[in-house]
C-alpha cells in the first residue's frame, strides 16, 4: 500500500471548494434548464442506469419537477457544506437522475453532463471519507487551512477527463480506423450543424486538407488524453491540446453545450491548480481533527 | 512476554490503525470508481452516465436536407412526411429511451428521386394530403478541396407524379 502513499498527500481544500462550487453551479443551471417530451415508443434498449423505472415514473412530469426542486436544494446544502456527506450524495443522486430523465424521454441528446455527473460522485467521495475533517474544520475555522484535499480526488478527476476523452477516440477509430479524419466527414458536419460565419468554420469549408490535418489532430489528442494521468507536463500538454480543440469546437458549433467539458478540462489539464497554489504534502491526518477522536461521532 | 511484543503491529496507537484501515477504504473506492468507469462503457456501451462517447464517430461523405412545400408555397414540417433528420452527431437512438418516428432521411445516405416520390405520395395518401408538393432537395457531397452542392427541386401530385426541374 505504501506505492500508493502519494494518492493521500493533502493540500489545503481552495482548489476542491472551488470546483465544487463549479460542479454545483453547473447542476443548477440543468436544474434550471426547461425540458421537452419526445413522443414515440420506449427504446427496447436501456438507455440510463434508471432505465428500470416503469415509463410512468420516467414519463412523470411531477416525479421531474420534485428532481428538480431535489437538486436544487441538495445543491445549495452541499455549497454551504451543510448536512454533508448526505447533500453531496442526495446532489449526485438527483443530478444522475435529472439528465437520466432527459435522455430517457428524447429522441436526440449530447453527451454535455457526463463528465460533470462523475466529477461531482469523485467530489462526493471526498466529502465522504472526509466529513469528520472538513466538519471539523468548520467547527474550528481552519476549513480553509487544514489540509483536507487529497490527491486523490484531483487524480481521479484527471483520470476521467483523460478516459472519457480518449474513449472518444478510440470509438472513432472502432468506427471508421485512422482515416476517420479524412476532412470530408468534418467539412459536412460544419455545413450542417455549424456557425459557418465563424472564422475556424470558413477555415475548414475552405480546403479539406487542411481540415483532414486538424481532423486528425484531434483524433491523436482524443486518444492520447489518458496519457495525462502520468506526468504532470504530460497532463498540461494533454490540456493544452485538448483546450484547442474545444476552442474549435466550441466556435464551430455553439449551440453544443460542451462548454461545461471545456471549462472542467481547463480546471483540471490546465496549470490551475499552479494558479490556485495546489500544493500537496505527505500529510497523514490535520492535527485539528485527529482520526482518533473523530471516528466515534459517525 | 506480553502480546503486544509479539505483534508490533497492536503496538500501533488507536489513530494510526483507524488511518491505515480509512486509507483501505478509501483506496478500495478509487479502484472502484476507475474499474467501472473503465469496464461499464465497453460492457454497457451507452448507458448514462456511462458513455462511448461516441458523437462525430462515423465518417459520411455526403449528406442532404429536405424542404416540403404545399401548392400555396407554404413551407412544411418534413417529419409529416417521414423526411426528418434524426441525427445531431451521434449515431441515431443511441443511448435515447424514445424511439424516433421512422424516416426515409438517414444522414449520410441519399436516396433516388423515385424512392422519395413514392415514399411522399404514400404518405400524402395514407394522410389526405392535398397535393401537389414541391419537395427541394439540398444535396452536399465531399469533393477536393470543397463540399459540392446540388439542388433539386420535384413536384409531387398525390395521383400522378411530374418531374418539374431535374
Amino acid at each position: 500500500m505504501s506505492k500508493l502513499d502519494w494518492l493521500f498527500d493533502r493540500a489545503t481544500p481552495r482548489f476542491g471548494q472551488m470546483t465544487v462550487w463549479l460542479l454545483l453551479l453547473f447542476a443548477v443551471v440543468l436544474a434550471l434548464s426547461p425540458i421537452e417530451f419526445d413522443a414515440g415508443p420506449r427504446s427496447e434498449h436501456p438507455a440510463t442506469v434508471f432505465s428500470w423505472l416503469p415509463a410512468s415514473l420516467i414519463q412523470n412530469q411531477a416525479i421531474f419537477t420534485c428532481v428538480r426542486a431535489g437538486l436544487m436544494i441538495s445543491a445549495a446544502l452541499w455549497a454551504l457544506r451543510i448536512w454533508i456527506p448526505f447533500s453531496c450524495w442526495t446532489t449526485v443522486a438527483c443530478f444522475t437522475l435529472m439528465w437520466s430523465l432527459r435522455m430517457e424521454n428524447l429522441t436526440n441528446g449530447a453527451h454535455i453532463f457526463n463528465v460533470t455527473n462523475m466529477l461531482l460522485v469523485i467530489h462526493a467521495m471526498w466529502f465522504h471519507f472526509y466529513r469528520h475533517e472538513i466538519r471539523s474544520g468548520i467547527q474550528e475555522g481552519t476549513f480553509w487551512t487544514d489540509k483536507n484535499y487529497p490527491r486523490w480526488v484531483f487524480w481521479l478527476c484527471v483520470f476521467y477527463l483523460g478516459w472519457f476523452h480518449s474513449l472518444a477516440g478510440f470509438t472513432k477509430l472502432a468506427c471508421c480506423g485512422p482515416a476517420w479524419g479524412n476532412g470530408t466527414s468534418m467539412q459536412l458536419w460544419v455545413n450542417l450543424f455549424g456557425w459557418k460565419a465563424s472564422p475556424l468554420a470558413q477555415v475548414m469549408l475552405f480546403d479539406s486538407r487542411l481540415t483532414a490535418v486538424l481532423q486528425t489532430g484531434a483524433l491523436v489528442i482524443e486518444c492520447l488524453s489518458i496519457v495525462a494521468i502520468f506526468h504532470w507536463a504530460l497532463r498540461y500538454l494533454v490540456g493544452f491540446g485538448l483546450i484547442g480543440f474545444y476552442i474549435g469546437v466550441l466556435g464551430t458549433f455553439v449551440t453544443f453545450g460542451f462548454h461545461f467539458n471545456a471549462i472542467l478540462v481547463a480546471m483540471f489539464l490546465l496549470p490551475c491548480d499552479r494558479l490556485f497554489g495546489l500544493n500537496f504534502d505527505q500529510t497523514e491526518s490535520p492535527p485539528s481533527a485527529p482520526l482518533s477522536t473523530i471516528t466515534t461521532d459517525d | 512476554m506480553n502480546r503486544s511484543e509479539k505483534n508490533p503491529e497492536l503496538e500501533l496507537p488507536v489513530s494510526a490503525r483507524r488511518n491505515g484501515h480509512r486509507k483501505l477504504i478509501e483506496l478500495l473506492a478509487i479502484a472502484a470508481f476507475v474499474v467501472v468507469n473503465l469496464l461499464a462503457p465497453i460492457v454497457f456501451g451507452e448507458l448514462y452516465p456511462f458513455t462511448v462517447s461516441p458523437m462525430f464517430s462515423d465518417q459520411p461523405s455526403q449528406y442532404c436536407t429536405y424542404q416540403i412545400f404545399d401548392s400555396a408555397g407554404q413551407e412544411l414540417d418534413p417529419e409529416q412526411f417521414g423526411l426528418h433528420l434524426v441525427y445531431d452527431g451521434n449515431p441515431p437512438g443511441l443511448g435515447m429511451g424514445i424511439v424516433p418516428k421512422p424516416t426515409l432521411h438517414a444522414f449520410g445516405d441519399v436516396v433516388d428521386e423515385s424512392t422519395v416520390r413514392q415514399h411522399v405520395q404514400q404518405v400524402m395518401k395514407q394522410s389526405n394530403v392535398p397535393g401537389p408538393l414541391t419537395i427541394k432537395r439540398t444535396h452536399v457531397a465531399g469533393g477536393e478541396p470543397r463540399l459540392k452542392t446540388t439542388v433539386d427541386e420535384w413536384t409531387v401530385a398525390p395521383s400522378k407524379v411530374e418531374a418539374k426541374t431535374p
